[in-house]
Formats: structure tokens, sequence, C-alpha cells
């Protein structure tokens, strides 16, 4: 770990995001794509680890959010895509106190998991626990068949 | 849209570690190895915490010796998962382990520690010794 430097968020810098000051002094410490970083940071503060697993009859999804609140969390199922966005915020008190080191992401985030044409958004169950989010779809009675093709 | 996302993704990665051989010696923020942890410097207390999601108390365990705070467990996935096909795997399975040096006197026998939504919150009250002291101005 590095000296106890008091750590400085970047994200808080202002704009404008390609030619301010921030961007000439950060070239040295960061100097590959910062413009491209500052504006990936904006967009995509966190993005989470997430495992999908089928069997015959449902789509698991689960993904690493930690340390966010059930409300904070938004589930969309448009086109076979499950898309989930949320917005994890830092808690005020640590805030206070002043990082020495960060890893942790925090901010607005969102990931499109492909999970096939096949669920069942009406069957769908989510679930928040230990920081991880478990989203089961059931799938379609026509996507559980098994269909045999004859070869001629 | 989805081809889109995966690839910055992956741009982001590559640029980070790409900062990473240039800042500290390879290792940054931004390479950090599970799991993710933040440390605070307050005034009485230094605390760490680690983003651990999936894993409850029992999975984990902290030391303490020599200044040195680690953080060790394992974790695997639930048997319901491990009996359906993965179609994707991100997340990482296994043996973890992750130091941080302490730079402050600590006492060491009030460490707490609390694990809540997948975060674990460790805590580490400064030694008397190091705490500021306010020093009383007196009138003559």
């Amino acid at each position: 770990m590095k000296s106890l430097i008091p750590w400085r968020n970047k994200r808080q810098s202002t704009e404008p995001v390609l030619w301010g000051d921030d961007w000439f002094n950060n070239i040295w410490s960061n100097p590959f794509g910062n413009t491209l970083s500052t504006l990936l940071d904006k967009r995509f503060a966190a993005m989470p680890s997430v495992d999908v697993s089928e069997d015959k009859n449902e789509v698991t999804v689960r993904a690493e959010v930690p340390g966010m609140e059930e409300k904070n969390l938004n589930l969309t199922l448009h086109d076979g895509v499950l898309s989930i966005r949320g917005e994890k915020k830092n808690e005020k008190e640590d805030r206070k106190k002043g990082y020495s080191w960060r890893e942790c992401s925090y901010g607005c985030f969102s990931r499109d998991i492909p999970v096939g044409e096949g669920v069942d958004w009406n069957g769908a169950k989510a679930k928040y626990r230990n920081g991880v989010l478990t989203v089961k779809l059931p799938k379609t009675e026509n996507a559980r068949k098994t269909v045999e093709i004859k070869v001629n | 849209m989805l081809w889109n996302l995966d690839v910055w993704r992956e741009m982001e990665r590559l640029r980070r570690d790409m900062d990473g051989l240039f800042t500290n010696y390879g290792r940054t923020a931004a390479s950090a190895t599970y799991p993710l942890i933040n440390v605070y410097d307050g005034r009485d207390e230094v605390m760490v915490t680690a983003e651990l999601p999936g894993s409850t108390k029992e999975d984990v365990s902290i030391t303490f010796s020599d200044s040195v705070l680690t953080i060790s467990g394992k974790r695997i996935a639930p048997q319901s998962v491990r009996n359906m096909t993965a179609v994707r795997k991100e997340r990482t399975e296994g043996e973890f382990g992750k130091t941080v040096n302490i730079p402050t006197k600590v006492d060491a026998n009030n460490i707490s520690a609390s694990f809540s939504n997948g975060i674990l919150s460790i805590r580490l009250p400064k030694a008397e010794e190091v705490k500021p002291k306010t020093i009383a101005i007196k009138t003559k």
C-alpha cells in the first residue's frame, strides 16, 4: 500500500473533460488514454461481474453488486437481453473520513446480458443477498422442448 | 449494444493494465486483486472495507499481526448453480487472500469487523499515543 495520501476523486473534477487542467495534470500519472478513461469512468463507474448458467427449466443470472440497496437496482428484459442498472452510492460516512486507498468504484453502472429469447418474464424472480443479485428466468414451453431433427 | 459494452469493458481493462506499468510498479488500484478494498484513515481509527459479494462471515477470516491485516477465505459457487451449465463465467472462485499494511499504531485488542450486503468493514482503533491531542491553552 502507498503511504496514506488522501485520495482525490477524479470524477469530481470539473468539465471539460478533454482539455481541462485535470487532464494535463493527470497525463503523467495516467499516460495511456486518459481522455478515454475519463469518459468511460463517467459512464461505467462499475461493471459488475456476472455469471449466467442454465438448465432445462431456467436461466440464472448472478451479478456481483456489493453494498447496494434493493431499491437502487433496476432490472429490465427486452429482446432476450437482461439489463441490470443501478447506482452504487458511497456511504456519507466514508466521504467525510477521506480515503487513503481506494479500489472500489462507485456511481452508476449498467450491464446488458444476453439470456436468449426463450425466457418468460412473468415468472422471473430476483433476490438480492450478501451483495449478489440473483435473477431466475424460467424458460418458456417452447424453449424447453428438445426437437430431434432427422438427417436424410 | 451488447457487443459494444463488452468492448468498452475490455478497453478499459487494458487501459488500466497499461497505466499500471508506469505507476506503482505495476500495482495499481485498477489491477487490484480480489477482494477490492478501500482504506480510510480517520481521526480515531483506520477503517478497511472489502467487497466480498456472495460471502458470509463464516467464509472469511481476518487476522492482524505486526501491523499487517490479512483477509482470506474461499468462495465456491452454490450447489444449485454448480448443477447447471455455465453460459458465462466472470466471477472467480477458489481461495483468496489479501494483506493490507496498516502504517499507524492500532489497538490490536479492539479491532472489530462487520458484514453487510457483501461488504466487510474492519475498524482498527488507533492506539492512544498516535491519536491527535488537543492542547489546552492556559491563561496566566
